[in-house]
């Protein structure tokens, strides 16, 4: 047993020994196989792994691509002006109009968006617009005024009904990362964008499959001459992928990944849809939490105009933002962006894209990038915090920010500018008057139209571009008087009328489970018996008080109910004096009823919703529910007038032109209010500041002096007079019947006339009730 | 402007007119299904309308004279919306008559309009409101009154309120279609 091996293994070395290269080559060929087998486990592997990264990229990038190709941000649009003869409307206002739209004045209608003054008008070449009820081409016409009315409207020589502009973009709702952007189609794109695209950042777009090595050799060459970074060596579809994983890493496995992503991109998708991706994608500047992507929405951003309106000096600025939006931000570096316009402005000459007097042309002109508020949809986020509210009962988050809709609102932009600019001036004045800390004192406003109850401007604080504390719909502040209205209301629904007697008397009230309370007048006075309109006019605490009580809180509470949709918070007789926190929206709530002659009218903002073919996915009609019979309405909006002609209205300019309103100040100064309305507008003011603390400003003198500013800017559209058949002149100190020759009388509707004490000395005859009456009377 | 647009346009509103005179009849009479202007026959003949105005005069009985409202805006847009309800568009009505609305809020024959439009598309309870709203905006005009309660009548009836529909009718001198 033991030899055996010995043998073998003698004889294994022999064999070795005898030929030493056979067992090399046996181990190379051991090792062949085996690095051969290795080989082709490593490469079906390599082969696997690869196959299944590219199909994950591939899956990425397509994914990526197809879906930001259709999420649209919903687009918000203002109400469009309807133009027709006899508006209210100045030249003037309208030329701030188109301006504000983005019209360019000049000689040459050619073009749609521009406009030129003549003698007693103006031309315009309007644009082209799909409105919700139908799309309309682009027109010239020709408006006319006298005075400040609209005279006439022609269109190709031919009267005119009625045309409206187009309506402003007012906002989008991009998603939470902030990408905001208006999709072009490739048709909607200037030749002079796409052909320009291509020679300034990728020569060889229409022939690369993703990559250009001679395009990455030419870049390194113009660059290396020129000493700066001239030209890039990514291609557009480079440039499309990274713009898609906007990282800032710099790595070779991140350039390869973009390089692959660029290829499958070629091998998928055309050359024009690549193209029009870019267009539509690359990133563009930052506008606050927003950022600005693709040059349809960045032509809107920095010129305030549609891309197709640009000529060739603007493309060349947009294009020349491409290679470092914050580098060649045309606001902050104005020059650097020009100098890079005008050598982009070159290649287009050099390349035959622009003839040589457009390039001369062209190089004179400045940037002219305009910092307005509208461009790009500038945004009034206290506004569409309420289309935002109302959209959410019906589309979601994901609807808005991907689906392409498109919203109209009921916003009217220059009603919003001057109530933002009456809030931000006045403010400063009063804070300057009263030597406060500027900026300490706060308001927001809410504009609605009477009948249809549509949000015409909602201003949420001073700074109206800012996206802060919305205190027109979140501020809840106790509204002091401006609740009063309501217990006349509800006085004049039972059988009292604006004669019958009150009595500002002190008071104590113990309401079971609650603290005794004693009201007192602002002025700390009592004044007695005096008749229900004088003390709503001069807001007299307590004599509303026992107003309050003649009527029942629970009553006068139901009637807020029926007004706004809800109970009062404050259940004890301090709501009499308004002691109840609203926030302006909802104190438009109540008034609406009242400035809509009796109809409930909630503020509303949305008119209605289209998908992105322009089909209606939803519309929201008017909403008006009748709360008051007309007649009583009627009433009660007289009182109101009288408030402002006589009582703590009477400081107001327009107070004897025609409105009605009521004041309030909270106890302590802390919130000051007005809510006043004409014909056809109701505005709701707040004044106060954010830490609550006493502004020493009454309804009178912060409020309503803001009302006033807002009103300056149109002037009122002044109230009709009351038709009733029941209107008597009473006393204003008494309440008795009497005559202006005898007495200083207010007007008014009294249901009951028969009721009526006459005064004596007027040479007026008792009625029929009263002389029964003094013959039963003891 | 020259002279011979303002005659043609002056008739072109005065038809509205009397095309109006001859909607209220219809819509009070019929239930409220006649719209009679298309935006079409803008620019067709006059001659073709009255022939068709005196015809439903014919059939029915006289209608109370609604003057029309007073921006020929509002006009047009009040003739494109009976176009839409003759067409059984009523969407399209109301987005036209909301238009006129916002140029006119307070004339009532729109809101009389938009309340058919309303009970039209099936709401009842809008076109209520909006019937109530004409109510109370035609005022003292006795014509607008009785058109807007005849289309309050409308709303009862498609509510089941037969009585009431029947009062009101009685009351402004109509019977039901």
């Amino acid at each position: 047993m033991a030899k055996k091996p010995a043998t073998r293994r003698r004889t294994t070395k022999a064999k070795t020994t005898s030929s030493g290269q056979g067992w090399l080559a046996t181990l190379r060929r051991w090792l062949f196989r085996f690095l051969l087998k290795v080989t082709l486990w490593a490469g079906l592997l390599a082969v696997l792994v690869g196959s299944g990264y590219l199909y994950y990229l591939d899956r990425s990038i397509s994914k990526t691509f197809e879906g930001r190709r259709w999420s649209v941000p919903a687009q918000v649009y203002a109400q469009p002006m309807e133009l027709y003869a006899g508006k209210r409307l100045t030249n003037a206002q309208l030329q701030v109009e188109l301006r504000r739209l983005g019209y360019r004045q000049t000689a040459d209608l050619s073009k749609p968006g521009s406009f030129q003054p003549i003698a007693g008008g103006v031309s315009i070449h309007l644009r082209a617009f799909s409105f919700m009820d139908s799309p309309r081409p682009s027109m010239r016409i020709t408006v006319m005024f006298v005075g400040n009315r609209l005279q006439r409207l022609k269109y190709a020589d031919r009267p005119l009904d009625l045309v409206r502009l187009e309506p402003a973009v007012i906002g989008s709702f991009f998603p939470s990362h902030g990408e905001d952007r208006v999709i072009l189609t490739p048709d909607k794109v200037p030749a002079l964008l796409a052909d320009g695209l291509k020679a300034v950042e990728d020569r060889a777009f229409d022939e690369h499959q993703g990559f250009s090595v001679t395009g990455i050799l030419r870049a390194a060459l113009v660059n290396f001459r020129s000493g700066e970074a001239r030209q890039g060596g990514s291609t557009l579809t480079q440039q499309l992928v990274k713009s898609y994983f906007l990282t800032n890493e710099r790595t070779i496995e991140r350039k390869l990944r973009e390089l692959a992503m660029s290829v499958i991109l070629e091998l998928r998708f055309t050359k024009e849809d690549i193209l029009t991706a870019y267009i539509n994608e690359i990133f563009l500047g930052q506008n606050g939490a927003r950022a600005i992507h693709g040059f349809g929405l960045g032509a809107q951003y920095y010129f305030n105009k549609p891309l197709n309106e640009l000529p060739a000096h603007q493309i060349a600025a947009l294009i020349s933002i491409i290679r470092g939006p914050s580098y060649y931000n045309p606001f902050r570096h104005p020059q650097r962006t020009l100098r890079r316009r005008n050598r982009i402005l070159d290649t287009f000459l050099a390349d035959g894209l622009i003839s040589t007097a457009i390039h001369q042309d062209a190089i004179g002109q400045p940037l002219g990038v305009v910092d307005s508020p509208n461009s790009g949809g500038a945004y009034y986020p206290a506004f569409m915090d309420l289309v935002r509210i109302e959209l959410s009962e019906r589309y979601s988050a994901d609807d808005l920010r991907t689906q392409g809709l498109r919203i109209f609102t009921t916003l009217n932009p220059a009603v919003q500018a001057n109530a933002q600019q009456a809030v931000s001036t006045t403010l400063g004045v009063i804070e300057k008057e009263r030597r406060q800390e500027p900026g300490s004192l706060q308001a927001s406003a809410v504009i609605t139209d009477t009948q249809t109850g549509e949000v015409l401007a909602l201003v949420g604080g001073r700074q109206g571009r800012v996206d802060g504390f919305n205190r027109g719909i979140n501020a809840q502040r106790p509204v002091g008087s401006v609740i009063k209205p309501l217990i006349v209301l509800s006085a004049l629904e039972s059988d009292l009328e604006w004669s019958s007697a009150v009595n500002d008397a002190a008071i104590t009230l113990t309401p079971p489970n609650g603290e005794s309370w004693s009201p007192r007048n602002y002025d700390g006075k009592t004044r007695g018996e005096l008749p229900i309109i004088k003390a709503l006019a001069l807001s007299l605490n307590l004599a509303m008080v026992d107003l309050g009580n003649q009527v029942g809180l629970s009553t006068v509470q139901n009637r807020f109910r029926d007004l706004v949709g809800y109970t009062p918070k404050n259940p004890y007789p301090s709501f009499f004096l308004g002691a109840e926190p609203m926030s302006p929206l909802q104190l438009t709530e109540l008034y609406g009823n009242f400035a809509s002659g009796g109809f409930r009218t909630p503020p509303k903002s949305v008119i209605a919703v289209l998908d992105e073919q322009g089909a209606p996915l939803s519309h929201h009609p008017f909403d008006v529910t009748q709360t008051i019979d007309v007649e009583t309405a009627t009433s009660l909006n007289a009182g109101l007038q009288l408030v402002m002609q006589r009582g703590t209205g009477r400081s107001s300019p327009f107070a004897k032109q025609g409105v009605a309103g009521k004041t309030g100040t909270s106890n302590d100064n802390r919130d000051s209010w007005f809510a006043g309305f004409d014909n056809s507008r109701l505005s709701v003011v707040w004044v106060g500041r954010d830490d609550n603390k006493p502004t020493g400003l009454t309804g009178t003198s912060g409020a309503l002096r803001l009302w006033n500013a807002i009103t300056r800017f149109d002037g009122p559209d002044p109230l009709l007079p009351p038709i009733s058949e029941n209107l008597q002149s009473i006393e204003y100190d008494t309440g008795l019947q009497a005559t202006a020759k005898c007495a200083d009388v207010v007007v008014l509707p009294i249901r009951q006339p028969d009721t009526l004490q006459v005064k004596p000395g007027c040479g007026l005859k008792p009625s029929l009730g009263e002389r029964l009456r003094s013959i039963f009377r003891p | 402007m020259t002279a011979r647009y303002p005659s043609i346009h002056g008739l072109f509103n005065g038809a509205i007119f009397v095309l109006l005179v001859a909607l209220v009849s219809g819509c009070a009479s019929t239930g409220g299904n006649v719209g009679v202007i298309d935006s079409k026959d803008r620019d067709k003949p006059q001659a073709t309308k009255p022939t068709r105005v005196e015809k439903s005069k014919a059939e029915k009985p006289p209608a109370p004279v609604i003057a029309p409202p007073r921006s020929s805006a509002a006009q047009t847009l009040l003739a494109r919306a009976n176009t839409a309800l003759r067409d059984e568009e009523p969407g399209t009505a109301i987005v036209l008559l909301e238009r006129a609305v916002r140029i006119e809020p307070r004339e009532a024959q729109l809101w009389i309009r938009l309340s058919k439009a309303h009970l039209d598309q099936g709401d009842t309870q809008i076109a209520f409101q909006h019937a109530r709203k004409a109510i109370a905006l035609a005022g003292s005009e006795r014509n607008k009154q009785t058109a807007a309660w005849l289309q309050l009548a409308n709303v009862y009836e498609a509510q089941g309120r037969n009585s009431d529909a029947q009062n009101i009718r009685q009351r402004y001198g109509r019977g039901s279609g």
